[in-house]
Parts: structure tokens; C-alpha cells; sequence
């Protein structure tokens, strides 16, 4: 496969990796505003 | 049964659903705020949905799959732009936009520039910006046109005719609430289309593999090595176009969206949603258009999906494709009809002229009259776009961003920032706002279709250029103007 293969595979990994960071940052600021 | 009998049945169900939900919407619509912007009333799952079927419009059901099959890997950088910039512009912004947006009671997006940076020149800026954005509903109507066309053998201007005015009328009974409730269910049928369009690809091409493979043995240029490919995604017009898709995001029918949900906590979660629904929009686009170019080569581009929907799947299927498709332009239209309305009723007549005019008109009067306005400019705005899409446009997608592109290239930029930056001034903003506003219609209009230099006539392409102007001006004049009261500024970024 080619360069723009990996660029959109990249891009689409790099999303996931956003919306985790995103979704654990939440987590722990809901778990700091219940303690 | 033929497709037209099948798209006969499932467009009246369709039409049911959506006119009982516009109903339940109308209940819901008490003052003309709640017509413009439904605060705080859903949770995470539907505004996910209704931010994903709003950004996914005719465009990305046929015009987006249409710039693949006939740009080959290259257009993909609008797919990347779809979800990556997409994603990254809500990420860093929707949190600010739904809490400054709470905090100064903002009722649309020209009103949330004017709070923000205390600007009654900034609400006409943006609510004139807001106008434009008619030749973005003239797209959805070509794409209406065409579906009313393949789906109910209709001709194409009937199907323009008769689609704008359904939108119209269920948009002017239910307001935000319709457009909302509508917009979840029809984000499930796009998703329906989806699967629709690439399960046929895979069984009779295969995975991604063995497309790239026959289309690089057919042409070299069609390769998944070809990165870009002028004039639409050359080495500036592509990235570009990922940029222009990321300011896309908070244009004011999407950015609305974020000051209806319900709780800012949430807003992870919305993102979560959206994107999960945005990625199936962008294997149809992936799959779609190359896979639409192997086994549909000499149609226009535009007319891939359709292609493979009516040629792979019995009529039954085929035709509850098509409302998927229909689905699409809908969803984005509503969200569209309510911002020019909004912004001509809300912004420029009741916060504009009625304010300097010094009229006083009683506060339930004035709300009644409003509400009154936004529904009866909704058909007043339809006629407007069906005029401009009487043609069908060559490139739909290139049609649409002719409007969104004053937004994106003015406002958005300048929005961003405000949201991010505490200290942008009220003159920058207003200066960088106004600059951006007017070198995109000098390049667009003047330079591009004017002149005819092929760089500016790739709506996105002037987009890049004036948000990067429009970046470095309100950064920079920041430092040097005076800057805005802190006690105002920061009552607007507390958290509740």
C-alpha cells in the first residue's frame, strides 16, 4: 500500500488516541469532583 | 415491486416519522430562543448523532464519495479532514463553546460572538456570514434534486422543488427541537447507507488491497501512492481542505448543536458518538468512490453510490438506501435553514435594528414576532437556494463551500481563538473578522471565478489562505490593542 494508505490509517489511529485521552481525562476529573 | 414503489413506501414512512417528530418538537417550542436553540436539552448520544448526520451531508453520501472516484486516493484528504479535523476543532473548542456559551445566554452564534468579545459589529459580521451560507443549502437541494430523480423518477428540478419544501415545513413548525430529533434517526439511516454501499464492494472487489491494486494497474494517477493531485487536493489545496474541515466544524448549524447538550460533562461522550457515526460516513467515501470507479467507470462522479446501491441490491434494499441518502440532505439542510433564519430574524432584526432603532416593543411581543419571522424566512430562504441550484452544479461539494467558506475563512478563526485565549482584544477580533470576511469574496468571486486563476477557484484553497490571515491577525493585534475587561472576560470562562 501506498504513502496515502498510511497517512489515513495514521490520522484515524491518532484520532482514537485523542478521544482516549479526552475520555480518561474526564474519568478522572468526575472521580476527583465526587471524592 | 420496483425501487420507484419501494422508494414510494419507505419515503411516506420516512415522511410520518418526520412529521410526528416535528410535531413533538412544535410542543416543545415555546419562545423563539427555543426555536433557535433548543438549550441544554439533550444528552450525549443524540447531539453525537445530530452533529454527525448535520456534518454529513448530500456531500458525503454522494459529492465526497464523487471527488474519490474522480480524484482517486487524493480526495481522501477531505475524508482525513472529515473525521481528524473534525475531531481535533471540537476536542479543543466545544468544551469553551458550550461553557461560554451557557454563560452569557448566548441564543446563536452571531449572538455568542457579540457576547464574547462585547461586539455589536461582530453579530452583523456573523450574521451576515450566516446569509451566505444559502449557497450551502443550494447543495443540499442539487443533491435532492437528484435523489427525487433516481429514487422516484422525478425530474431533477421537481425533486429540488418538492424536497426544499418538505424541509421547510417541518423545519418552520419544529424549529432546533424538529431539526435535532429528525437529525438522530436519520444519522441511523446514514449509517444503514454505509454498510449498504461498501458490502458490495467487498464481495465482488475485496478489502482495500485489491482495490488499490486494480485501479493502480488501470491508472497510475488512481495509485494509493499519489498524495496529491491539483487543482482539488494539490500540495496546498489538500491540506487545506483537512484545515478548512476542522473550522468547518463550528460553523453556527454545528455549533449550535454543542449549546443544546445538556450537561458541558458530557461532551466527551458527544464526541465519542459523533465520531464513531462520522467514521462510517467516511468508509462510504473510502469504499465508495474507488470502489465506484472499478466496477461504475465513465458515470459522474457524483452518482457512484447510487450507482452501486441500485445495481447490487435487490429493489427492496435498494430503495431504503436511497432514503438514507435523503435522509443525509435533510438532516443538514434543517440545521441550515434555522441559522439564516435565526440570523436574519434573531440577530440582524430584533438585536440589530430594533435595538437602534430604540423601538420599545414589549418583551412577549417582540419573542411572538420573532418566532412569527424565523418560521415564515424559512420558505423565503428555500426559494432563494432552489433559484441558485435551478442548474445542477458540477461538483456539489464545490457548490456548498462557496458559502461555507466566508464563514470559515472570517469568523471561525476568530472564534477559535476567543474561546481558547482570554486576552483576544475586541478590536482583533472585529479587524481580523471583517479582513477575512472580505479577501475570501475578493479571491472566490474576483481572483477565482472572475479571473479564472485555478488556485482561487478551489473554494477551499481561498479558505486556507484567509483563516491563516485571519489566525495571524487576531494573534497578533491582540498585543497591541486595548484589551477587554477582565472581570467581563473572566465571568464568561468561569465554570458553573
Amino acid at each position: 500500500m501506498g504513502a496515502m494508505f498510511w497517512l489515513f490509517m495514521g490520522f484515524w489511529a491518532l484520532g482514537w488516541v485523542i478521544l482516549a485521552v479526552i475520555l480518561f481525562k474526564s474519568k478522572q476529573k468526575d472521580a476527583g469532583t465526587t471524592k | 415491486m420496483s425501487i420507484i414503489g419501494w422508494s414510494w413506501i419507505y419515503i411516506s414512512i420516512f415522511m410520518v416519522i418526520l412529521f410526528y417528530l416535528a410535531w413533538k418538537g412544535m410542543q416543545k417550542t415555546k419562545t423563539a430562543t427555543d426555536f433557535a436553540t433548543a438549550s441544554r436539552s439533550y444528552g450525549p448520544l443524540i447531539i453525537g448523532l445530530a452533529l454527525m448526520a448535520t456534518t454529513c451531508s448530500a456531500a458525503a453520501t454522494m459529492g465526497n464519495p464523487g471527488l474519490v472516484y474522480a480524484y482517486g486516493w487524493p480526495g481522501l484528504w477531505y475524508g482525513m479532514g472529515g473525521y481528524m479535523g473534525v475531531l481535533v476543532a471540537w476536542a479543543t473548542s466545544a468544551i469553551m463553546l458550550s461553557r461560554i456559551g451557557k454563560n452569557a445566554g448566548a441564543k446563536s452564534m452571531p449572538d455568542f460572538m457579540a457576547l464574547r468579545f462585547n461586539s455589536p459589529l461582530l453579530r452583523v459580521v456573523t450574521a451576515v456570514a450566516c446569509i451566505s451560507i444559502i449557497y450551502y443549502i443550494a447543495g443540499q437541494f442539487a443533491g435532492l434534486g437528484w435523489v427525487f430523480a433516481n429514487a422516484l423518477g422525478f425530474p431533477y428540478i421537481v425533486g429540488v422543488v418538492v424536497g426544499g419544501f418538505v424541509i421547510a415545513a417541518y423545519i418552520s413548525f419544529g424549529g432546533t427541537h424538529a431539526d435535532i430529533l429528525n437529525c438522530a434517526i436519520q444519522a441511523v439511516l446514514m449509517m444503514i447507507v454505509a454498510v449498504l454501499v461498501c458490502v458490495p464492494i467487498f464481495i465482488h472487489i475485496g478489502g482495500i488491497g485489491a482495490i488499490d491494486k486494480i485501479l493502480t494497474a488501470k491508472d497510475s494517477l488512481m495509485s494509493s501512492s499519489v498524495i496529491f493531485r491539483g487543482p482539488l487536493f494539490g500540495p496546498f489545496s489538500g491540506p487545506a481542505i483537512f484545515v478548512s474541515l476542522g473550522l468547518f466544524a463550528l460553523t453556527p448549524q454545528l455549533s449550535k448543536l454543542w449549546l443544546a447538550l445538556d450537561d458541558e460533562r458530557h461532551v466527551p461522550k458527544a464526541l465519542l458518538w459523533a465520531f464513531l457515526a462520522i467514521i462510517f460516513m467516511t468508509m462510504i467515501m473510502w469504499f465508495g468512490g474507488l470502489g465506484g470507479k472499478i466496477l461504475f467507470p465513465g458515470i459522474k462522479p457524483d452518482t457512484a453510490t447510487v450507482a452501486i446501491l441500485k445495481a447490487y441490491w435487490p429493489p427492496y434494499i435498494s430503495a431504503f438506501g436511497m432514503v438514507g441518502i435523503l435522509a443525509a440532505v435533510m438532516s443538514t439542510s434543517a440545521g441550515l435553514f434555522l441559522v439564516v433564519a435565526v440570523a436574519l430574524a434573531v440577530d440582524i432584526y430584533q438585536d440589530t435594528i430594533v435595538v437602534y432603532s430604540k423601538k420599545r416593543v414589549p418583551k412577549e411581543i417582540m419573542d411572538k414576532r420573532v418566532l412569527l419571522m424565523q418560521r415564515i424566512l424559512i420558505p423565503l430562504v428555500t426559494v432563494v437556494g432552489m433559484l441558485i441550484a435551478m442548474d445542477p452544479p458540477k461538483f456539489l461539494t464545490q457548490l456548498m463551500w462557496t458559502g461555507i467558506g466566508v464563514f470559515v475563512g472570517g469568523v471561525i478563526p476568530v472564534m477559535i481563538v476567543g474561546c481558547l485565549w482570554k486576552k483576544t482584544t475586541k478590536a482583533a477580533a472585529e479587524i481580523a473578522s471583517i479582513t477575512g470576511f472580505v479577501i475570501y469574496l475578493i479571491m472566490i468571486f474576483g481572483l477565482g471565478q472572475g479571473m479564472g486563476i485555478g488556485f482561487f477557484k478551489v473554494p477551499w484553497s481561498c479558505c486556507g489562505v484567509s483563516a491563516i490571515v485571519v489566525f495571524v491577525l487576531v494573534i497578533g493585534l491582540s498585543f497591541v490593542t486595548k484589551p477587554m475587561d477582565e472581570e467581563y472576560v473572566d465571568a464568561l470562562f468561569v465554570k458553573s
